[in-house]
């Protein structure tokens, strides 16, 4: 058996090479396992030396719904009003909360993402590692965070309406392109944070203020007036926002053309942030 | 490349620095990428090229800053080149700095997986090799606590542990082996040996010159970033030694002005040519005095290559001092095949056992010697040592003080003669490097 041939130049992989979905494929098969480690790792790291461990991880979204509960459906008493929509009060809590599973996906990820690769100088420099790994292992970990609020989320709806639509099978299919948005976006910002390190402040204001506000989370999209209706579309989190909602509460099917269209355009985004990565990366041990 | 081609070619290899006063300058660089420059040049590597084959191997040595860890990381993959090509065959694990891949708030164990998956082991493979790999590290209970609670010795030996399981076809060692005890540091050594003997290529950096001389057969000599010599370890030592005399002479002169200025080697008895310079290249110094020749005699004084134990030694030295002078002291120095300094002994030892009552004889120390005067020294002693093959240095020094607390080294030879000793296993036989000339008592 000849022993792999390795050449190590000054030219880069071309853009086509790496804007080949087969490549990325290949690159995360090849890396399953330290994904897979990087991930509990990521999901551990939090808790590590806590009294309670892991169960913090169910904890704390847990705390963020009761709360909720509390000062919406018992303080506030705010009512979700939409068109052909009259709910009881409790309504409005479920109605947001379903729509949060999208954004924390998002966001979990993405606001760690300029201080992945920055706070991690040994992995670049001193260990030969496949750096890509961080901005996925960070994604799924987003992930299964959110899917604990997910689940917890089912349980107050079915404690609060006593069924859970059959629809909200079909909530993996809203959350895919989401998924695959966070994780180009994760990768695109793990290299720039590492040359512009304001990314992360600016970040903090993009993310949790206007990307939370803009999209329908809070309210129902008919609550914007109509002439205005087309910022909250500007916005990528609204179109997973309503579809969760859509499988989650109202037990309708998720509009179709629209998330077909949806998740083409998030898996463009995570082939081009996989590719403007693993191009950039090379200049990550001269800056560290 | 053919199965016989090099593990390592590393061709016109140079890497570049952009300094940029500011992060954001790079990105502005990119953008103007013609037009203007936000950075200014440093070259750490330039013009590099050499190659290591197969099971070869070769050591990288240099003072700090000549570029031998950026050669090294650009070799193992974790930095780019700026020109030039490297061309690696096999698997490479690196031991750049051990322990740089853990992460303190997990177990040892949890930290094992995570760098045997770095370094492309599946978690079965890790499962097969975890006993082995605590057994190797030697840490006991504490493999099952958080990496911070270690000591850096733990640390080094975990990491170590790891690195070598992953059975690389080249082996890239930065001097991450100097920490650890001397037992630990031993069965690395051992690993290495053992790897080595496998066929695995290894490529070392180390300060540590009797590393490089006992673990490489070749080495480069780096220098501001560029080859200074290459070639087999030994002469690229001497190069080495040559550099860090020369620079700390150069220091010496700016920083006592030239108190004594070193003279020239001006008017040798006898002209040499090209033996002057293989004798140039392997030595150093002020030459106020100077070495003229190492000869190894047996005890009828006739020039002698291989002893056994217990028969007469004779080390003749010849030097002459090139100015007047007094406080000399000549002194040799045994080395074995591996490099380790056997015995160290000279005049000045002998004037101290004088001086102390515990000898009689001429002491050197106190003549002074006129310019140009010419002697020889015979060094004697009924040879003690184990079978190997040994290496005589020679050096004459200028001592301001009795108990060499103030030395000047005015000519120092390496390799100024050789000798082996053979031991006879069937009339007088011991195992070992000394002959400790034990009896055996019976008592009844």
């Amino acid at each position: 058996m000849t022993p792999p041939l390795v050449t190590l130049s000054s030219s880069p992989a071309s853009w086509s090479a790496l804007l080949n979905p087969a490549r990325l494929a290949r690159d995360l098969w090849r890396h399953r396992e330290l994904i897979r480690q990087f991930t509990v790792r990521e999901l551990t790291a939090r808790s590590k030396g806590t009294l309670l461990g892991v169960a913090w991880e169910v904890l704390k979204p847990l705390a963020t719904i009761l709360v909720f509960t509390f000062v919406f459906s018992i303080v506030l008493r705010v009512r979700w009003q939409a068109a052909g929509i009259e709910s009881e009060t409790a309504g409005f809590v479920v109605m947001m909360l379903c729509a949060m599973i999208p954004f924390n996906v998002f966001s979990q990820a993405v606001l760690t993402a300029p201080t992945l690769v920055l706070g991690r100088p040994n992995l670049v420099k001193k260990v030969v590692f496949p750096l890509e790994v961080l901005a996925v292992s960070a994604t799924l970990a987003s992930l299964v965070t959110a899917l604990i609020f997910a689940a917890l989320v089912l349980i107050l709806l079915l404690l609060t309406t006593g069924r859970v639509p059959p629809t909200a099978a079909l909530l993996p299919l809203a959350l895919a392109p989401v998924v695959m948005l966070t994780l180009g976006v994760t990768w695109f910002l793990a290299s720039l944070g590492v040359f512009l390190r304001d990314i992360g402040q600016l970040l903090n204001v993009i993310v949790s203020n206007i990307l939370f506000f803009s999209a329908p989370i809070f309210y129902p999209i008919e609550a914007v007036p109509e002439h205005l209706r087309f910022i909250p579309y500007l916005n990528p989190m609204t179109y997973p926002v309503l579809d969760a909602r859509r499988v989650l509460v109202l037990g309708e099917q998720p509009d179709w053309p629209v998330l077909v269209a949806f998740t083409l355009g998030c898996a463009a985004v995570m082939q081009a942030g996989y590719a403007w990565f693993v191009k950039s990366k090379r200049g990550l041990a001269d800056v560290i | 490349m053919s199965a016989a081609g090099p593990a390592i070619a590393v061709e016109n290899l140079g890497k570049c620095y952009h300094m940029y006063a500011r992060p954001e300058d790079r990105l502005k660089q990119a953008a103007f990428r013609w037009s203007r420059r936000f950075y200014a040049e440093f070259w750490a590597l330039r013009e590099v090229s050499f190659e290591v084959q197969r099971g070869e191997s070769f050591g990288i040595v240099g003072r700090n800053g000549s570029g031998k860890s950026t050669l090294l990381q650009i070799v193992a993959g974790t930095t780019a080149p700026t020109e030039g090509v490297v061309r690696r065959a096999g698997r490479v694990a690196a031991l750049l700095e051990l322990g740089s891949g853990f992460d303190p708030e997990f177990t040892g164990r949890e930290n094992v997986y995570l760098n045997g998956a770095i370094v492309g082991l599946s978690r079965r493979q890790v499962d097969e090799r975890f006993d082995a790999i605590a057994g190797f590290a030697d840490i006991g209970q504490f493999i099952d606590q958080p990496v911070k609670t270690y000591s850096s010795g733990m640390l080094v030996r975990l990491a170590f542990a790891v690195q070598v399981q992953v059975e690389p076809d080249i082996l890239i060692v930065d001097e991450a082996l100097a920490v650890g005890d001397n037992l630990f540091q031993k069965r690395c050594y051992q690993r290495l040996h053992e790897l080595r003997e496998r066929g695995v290529t290894l490529l070392f950096v180390s300060h540590d010159q009797e590393t490089i001389r006992t673990l490489t057969s070749r080495a480069l000599l780096l220098h501001a970033g560029r080859v200074r010599a290459i070639g087999p370890s030994s002469e690229v030592l001497l190069d080495y030694r040559r550099l860090l005399h020369e620079e700390e002479k150069r220091w010496m002169r700016t920083e006592a002005a030239a108190a004594h200025a070193p003279r020239s080697v001006g008017g040798a008895e006898e002209a040499r040519g090209a033996d002057d310079d293989a004798r140039a290249r392997r030595s150093f110094g002020d030459l106020d005095a100077e070495i003229l020749g190492v000869e190894v005699l047996d005890g009828a004084g006739e020039a002698c290559a291989t002893f056994r134990p217990g028969e007469t030694l004779v080390i003749r030295v010849r030097y002459r001092v090139n100015r007047e002078m007094s406080g000399l002291g000549v002194s040799v120095r045994i080395r074995d095949k591996q490099g380790v300094k056997v015995y160290s002994w000279g005049t000045l030892n002998q004037d101290m056992a004088v001086w102390a009552g515990r000898a009689q004889g001429d002491v050197l120390w106190e003549r002074r010697l006129p310019a140009g005067h010419t002697e020889e020294i015979d060094f004697v002693c009924d040879c003690p040592l184990g079978a190997n093959f040994y290496e005589v240095q020679a050096s004459v020094s200028e001592e301001r003080d009795r108990h060499y607390n103030d030395q000047r080294i005015l000519h120092w030879i390496d390799e100024a003669a050789f000798f082996s000793v053979l031991v006879d296993r069937y009339e007088y036989f011991f195992g070992g490097v000394a002959d400790l000339r034990m009896r055996a008592h019976v008592r009844h």
